[in-house]
C-alpha cells in the first residue's frame, strides 16, 4: 500500500511494528486516516486494533515506523503529547474518577483551568464545553452515578475540549445498551460533519456499516484493505475477517466418531448481562457423548452469559441447562454432575498461579474422597494424586511443590485441561482453550480435547478462533445477537457462509 | 506484603525517563528468596539498631539503660512473667488480624472486639457471680468471644455484600466500643474506689484465670492458650477444609468461585473468628490482669496485633514468635522508665522495625536490574552500521 502524502489526512501511520516478546501484534502498518472521516477498523479480537490506536494515541511505544499529523511527525510514548498534537483516545475502560463530579473530571488536567476554582466556576466551565460540543452531561453528577452511556460522553466531551481533531474510540457500543450506541452513532456522525476525524474500533459488521465512511479490515496484526463503505456488504467484510489463516489448523484431520446419549441440554434459554440487557434468546441445543460442539461468534454475541449459564455461574432469565437431566442450578451442582470446565482466564480462574501444583490439582475434587476426609485435606493422597495428574500430562517438572506461576502458559493449560479431561466427567465446557499458547502447546491440548472426546466425554467448544472449531468439532453452532443463527455438522460447514452469519447477515 | 500475587512489578513505564539510553528497574525476582528468613531477619536487624542507637536518645547511660532492659525483660524472674504476661494478648491480637488477613481482609478494630470481649465477660462475672470456676470462666470466655464476633459483623457484612471498605469500618468500631466501655464503667457499674478513675467494679475472684507455678516463674494459664491457638490455627491452615479453601480464596476469589467454594460464607466466616479472638484477647486480659474493667484493658495491643500479623505474612508461627519478642520490647520499655528513659522510645523501636521488616521482604521479592532502553531505534539515531 502507498501513502500519499494527502493535505486532507489528519493521521497518518507509517510502518508501525509492535512486539510484545514473541508476539508480534502489529506488523508494519501503513494507514492514514482524512479529515471528517469516520473510519472504522474492523477486525477479530486480537486482531491488532486496540494496539495500533494505542500507538497512534502514545499510550504505547511502537518497535518501528512513524506517525505524522498534519504533515509532522510526532515523537512516541507521551499521551500528552498525542493529545496536544490533537489526537485522543476513549478507552472501553473509562479513566475517569469515581468520586468526582462530571465538572471535575474534565477540570483534570485541563490547562485552561486555573488552581483555585471553585466548583461553581468548574460546573460553568464544564456547561460551556458541554454546549460548545454540543454533547449532553449533567456536569454537577458525581460519575459514580452515570449509566455507562453517560459516563463515555464524559470522556469523549474531556478528550474533544483537550484539542483532539482526530478522536479515537475503543469499542465504544461494547458497554452500551441498544439505544445508547444508537445515540452514539448519531453524535459521531455529527462530529465528523464539523470537521473532526473518527477512529472507531470494532468488530460488529453491522454497526460499522451503518457508521463508517471507510472501513479498514485488519486481521493478525496486518492490514487486509482499506474500503469505502459503499463497495462494502456484510459479505465482503466479513469474507475477509474470518479468510481462513494460513497457518492453518484446520490441517487436524477431522476425527470420525460415533456419539452417543445426550449429555448436556440447553432448553430455550434467555438470559440477561450485567447491565440487565438481553445477552441470550430462546437458544437450545444438545451435546451427546463423543461428540465436539463449537459455538462460534464474533466476540459480545452472548458467549460469555452461555458459559456462565452451562457451568452454573449464572441464573436464567427463563429456560434451563440439565447434565444427564440432572438440572444446573450452582457451580456445585455442575461439579457433581460431572461438568469439566477449562474456563478463559487459566491463571486466575482455572489455577491459582501463587500456590503450588498440588493444591491446584485437588481444586475441582478436594471436597472428594480420599484427599478430603472429615474436613481433613490429607496431603499425602493430593499430592499422589497430583503426581499421578502430572505423569499423566507430561509437564515439563515433576515436582508438585512447584507454584503454579512458575509454569509457562503451556504447561499451565497442559495441568489444567489434564486436571478437567478426567475424574470421572460427563461433559467439558472449553473456552477459547488454546488462546495465547505456541503452536507445540495448541496442538497438545487440541489433541487432548479430541482424546478425551473419544474415550466418551461429550465437549463444548467455545471459540472465538473459527479455524480452531472448524478443525475440532462435530458440529458447528453461530451465536449472533444471543440467539443461534445457523448449525451446521463437520461436513457441510462452509466458512464464508458461517463468516456471514457471524458478521450478521440474514440466512 | 499481600500475599503473593502473580502482578507484575514492572515499573518501566515507556514515557519515563526517555532521555537516558540505560535506566534503573525494578523487577520481580524469579525465584524469591526465603521470605521467611529475610523479613525476620531484617526485623531482628531493625530491633539491634535501634537498640544500639537508644542511648544517645536518653540521659540515662548506656550501661544503666542495657541492664535495666535485661532485668525488666529475660534477666530476671518478675521479668520473664511480665513478658509472658503481656505476650497473651499480644499474640491473640496477632491472630485476630493474621487470619482474616490470609483472605486479605484487614481487621483493625481489634482494639474494639477487646473492649467488647471484657465488656461480656465483666457483665456475665457479675451475673454469676455466685457460681463456681469452672461455671463461670468458660461462661466468661465463650461471651467474650461472641461479642468480638458481634463487633466485626457489621463491618464484614458491609464488606462481603456492599464493598465498603473494612479497614474503615472496622477501624471506626473501636471508637464506639471504647464510648459503650466509658459508658459502663463510669455508669450502671461504677467502682466507689476508682475514685474519679474510669474503673468498673472488680471482677469476682472466681472469675480470676489461675496461676501456672513453672518452677519459680508464676503466671496467669491464659498463656497457654496463647501458646496453643496459634499452633492449632497453624494446623488448621494446613490441614483441614477451611484451611484450604482460606488459601485459594485468598489467593484468587474467582478461582475459589470456579471450585464451587462459598466464597462469601468464608470470607464472613473468617472475620468472626477474627473478631472471637479479639474478644477471646479482652477476656483474657481482664480475668489475668486487669480485673476490672478500664479502657486500659486494650494498652494498644490491637494495633501491635496488626503489626505482628503483617510482619509475620499471616503465619501463625510467626505471630507466636514474634508476639514473644514485641512482648520482650514493650516490657523492656517499662523497665527503662525507672531509670529516666522513655517508654515511647519503644513505639519508635517498633515502627523501625515493621519498615526494616517490610524492606526484608522486598528485597526478597524484588530486584533492582540496570537495563538499556528497548525499542527506541525509531526516534533516536541508529548507532553502527
Amino acid at each position: 500500500m502507498t501513502i500519499v502524502n494527502n493535505h486532507s489526512d489528519a493521521l497518518t501511520l507509517r510502518g508501525i511494528e509492535k512486539r510484545f516478546g514473541e508476539l508480534v501484534a502489529v506488523k508494519r502498518l501503513s494507514l492514514s486516516f482524512r479529515r471528517g472521516e469516520v473510519h472504522a477498523l474492523l477486525g477479530e479480537n486480537g486482531a491488532g486494533k486496540s494496539t495500533l490506536m494505542n500507538v497512534a494515541a502514545g499510550f504505547l511505544t511502537p518497535d518501528e515506523g512513524e506517525i505524522e499529523v498534519g504533515g509532522q511527525r510526532l515523537g512516541f510514548g507521551s499521551p500528552r503529547a498525542s493529545l496536544a498534537a490533537g489526537i485522543g483516545m476513549v478507552h472501553q475502560h473509562f479513566r475517569l474518577v469515581e468520586k468526582f463530579t462530571v465538572a471535575e473530571n474534565l477540570a483534570v488536567g485541563a490547562d485552561d483551568v486555573s488552581s483555585i476554582s471553585t466548583p461553581r466556576q468548574l460546573i460553568e466551565r464544564a456547561r460551556l464545553l458541554a454546549e460548545k460540543f454540543d454533547i449532553s452531561v449533567d456536569p454537577a453528577s458525581p460519575v459514580w452515578a452515570l449509566s455507562e452511556g453517560e459516563k463515555q460522553r464524559v470522556e469523549i466531551l474531556r478528550t474533544m475540549s483537550r484539542g483532539a481533531r482526530v478522536l479515537i474510540l475503543d469499542e465504544p457500543t461494547a458497554v452500551l445498551t441498544p439505544d445508547e450506541a444508537t445515540r452514539l452513532c448519531t453524535n459521531l456522525r455529527a462530529m465528523a460533519a464539523e470537521g473532526t476525524t473518527i477512529i472507531f474500533i470494532s468488530h460488529k459488521l453491522n454497526e460499522v456499516l451503518s457508521v463508517a465512511d471507510r472501513i479498514s479490515v485488519m486481521r493478525h496484526g496486518s492490514l487486509l484493505e482499506t474500503r469505502e463503505r459503499s463497495d462494502s456488504t456484510v459479505a465482503t467484510l466479513s469474507k475477509m475477517m474470518f479468510a481462513e489463516h494460513e497457518t492453518g489448523t484446520n490441517q487436524l484431520g477431522h476425527r470420525q466418531r460415533d456419539s452417543g446419549e445426550e449429555i448436556l441440554i440447553v432448553s430455550h434459554l434467555s438470559a440477561d448481562d450485567d447491565r440487565g440487557v438481553p445477552a441470550l434468546d430462546d437458544v437450545s441445543f444438545v451435546v451427546r457423548q463423543r461428540e465436539i460442539v463449537g459455538v462460534v461468534g464474533v466476540a459480545g454475541n452472548g458467549q460469555k452469559e452461555l458459559e456462565q449459564l452451562v457451568t452454573g455461574d449464572r441464573r436464567p432469565q427463563e429456560g434451563s441447562v440439565t447434565i444427564d437431566a440432572r438440572p444446573i442450578d450452582g457451580i456445585r451442582s455442575a461439579i457433581k454432575a460431572g461438568l469439566a470446565y477449562i474456563p478463559e482466564d487459566r491463571k486466575g480462574t482455572g489455577l491459582v498461579p501463587s500456590q503450588s501444583i498440588w493444591r491446584n490439582a485437588i481444586l475441582r475434587n478436594y471436597l472428594e474422597q480420599p484427599v478430603n476426609r472429615h474436613g481433613i485435606i490429607r496431603g499425602r493422597h493430593a499430592r499422589s494424586f497430583a503426581s499421578e495428574l502430572v505423569a499423566r500430562v507430561e509437564l515439563s517438572t515433576s515436582d508438585t511443590a512447584t507454584l503454579v506461576h512458575q509454569l509457562s502458559g503451556g504447561n499451565a493449560q497442559k495441568l489444567l485441561a489434564g486436571r478437567e479431561l478426567e475424574q470421572r466427567r460427563r461433559i467439558v465446557v472449553a473456552v477459547n482453550p488454546t488462546q495465547g499458547l505456541d503452536i507445540k502447546a495448541a496442538e497438545a491440548v487440541r489433541t487432548s480435547l479430541s482424546d478425551a472426546c473419544d474415550n466418551g466425554l461429550a465437549i463444548l467448544l467455545i471459540s472465538a478462533d473459527l479455524d480452531e472449531a472448524l478443525g475440532l468439532a462435530d458440529r458447528i453452532l453461530v451465536l449472533y445477537e444471543g440467539r443461534v443463527v445457523g448449525e451446521f455438522t463437520a461436513h457441510d460447514a462452509d466458512r464464508d457462509h458461517i463468516g456471514m452469519l457471524m458478521g450478521g447477515a440474514r440466512q | 506484603m499481600t500475599i503473593e500475587s502473580p502482578r507484575p512489578m514492572l515499573s518501566n513505564y515507556a514515557g519515563l525517563s526517555r532521555a537516558s539510553r540505560l535506566r534503573w528497574r525494578i523487577e520481580r525476582r524469579a525465584h524469591p528468596l526465603n521470605l521467611g528468613l529475610f523479613r525476620f531477619g531484617a526485623v531482628f536487624v531493625g530491633i539491634l539498631l535501634s537498640l544500639a542507637a537508644a542511648p544517645l536518645f536518653t540521659s540515662a547511660s548506656a550501661g544503666t539503660l542495657y541492664s535495666s532492659m535485661w532485668s525488666g525483660t529475660l534477666g530476671t524472674t518478675t521479668g520473664f512473667e511480665n513478658v509472658l504476661t503481656i505476650a497473651i494478648p499480644l499474640i491473640l491480637s496477632g491472630l485476630a488480624a493474621s487470619i482474616p488477613y490470609r483472605l486479605q481482609l484487614w481487621n483493625v478494630g481489634i482494639d474494639g472486639q477487646i473492649y467488647m470481649g471484657a465488656w461480656a465477660a465483666t457483665g456475665i462475672s457479675y451475673h454469676l457471680a455466685s457460681q463456681r470456676s469452672f461455671v463461670i470462666i468458660p461462661l466468661m470466655l465463650l461471651a467474650a468471644m461472641v461479642a468480638g464476633s458481634v463487633w466485626i459483623l457489621l463491618p464484614t457484612l458491609a464488606r462481603v455484600y456492599l464493598g465498603v471498605s473494612e479497614v474503615i469500618t472496622t477501624f471506626l468500631m473501636n471508637f464506639v466500643a471504647l464510648g459503650w466501655l466509658m459508658y459502663w464503667a463510669t455508669g450502671p457499674w461504677y467502682a466507689p474506689s476508682a475514685a474519679g478513675g474510669v474503673f468498673a467494679i472488680a471482677i469476682p475472684t472466681q472469675a480470676d484465670l489461675g496461676l501456672l507455678h513453672l518452677n519459680n516463674i508464676v503466671v496467669d494459664w491464659g498463656i497457654l492458650i496463647a501458646l496453643g491457638l496459634p499452633l492449632a490455627f497453624w494446623a488448621a491452615n494446613r490441614y483441614s477444609r477451611w484451611g484450604y479453601e482460606v488459601t485459594m480464596i485468598g489467593a484468587s476469589e474467582k478461582a475459589g468461585r470456579y471450585a464451587g467454594m462459598n466464597v462469601k460464607r468464608t470470607l464472613i466466616g473468617t472475620m468472626l473468628i477474627g473478631g472471637a479472638l479479639g474478644g477471646l484477647a479482652g477476656a483474657l486480659n481482664l480475668m489475668g490482669t486487669n480485673y476490672q474493667l478500664t479502657p486500659g484493658v486494650t494498652n494498644n495491643t490491637g494495633f501491635n496485633g496488626l503489626i505482628i500479623a503483617v510482619l509475620a505474612g499471616a503465619n501463625e508461627i510467626g505471630v507466636l514468635m514474634l508476639g514473644i519478642v514485641y512482648s520482650i520490647l514493650l516490657s523492656a520499655g517499662d523497665a527503662i522508665q525507672v531509670v529516666g528513659g522513655s517508654a515511647d522510645m519503644v513505639f519508635a523501636v517498633i515502627g523501625i522495625t515493621l519498615i526494616f521488616g517490610t524492606f526484608g521482604e522486598a528485597y526478597a521479592r524484588l530486584h533492582l536490574v540496570r537495563t538499556r532502553t528497548p525499542g527506541m531505534s525509531s526516534t533516536e539515531p541508529e548507532v553502527g552500521p
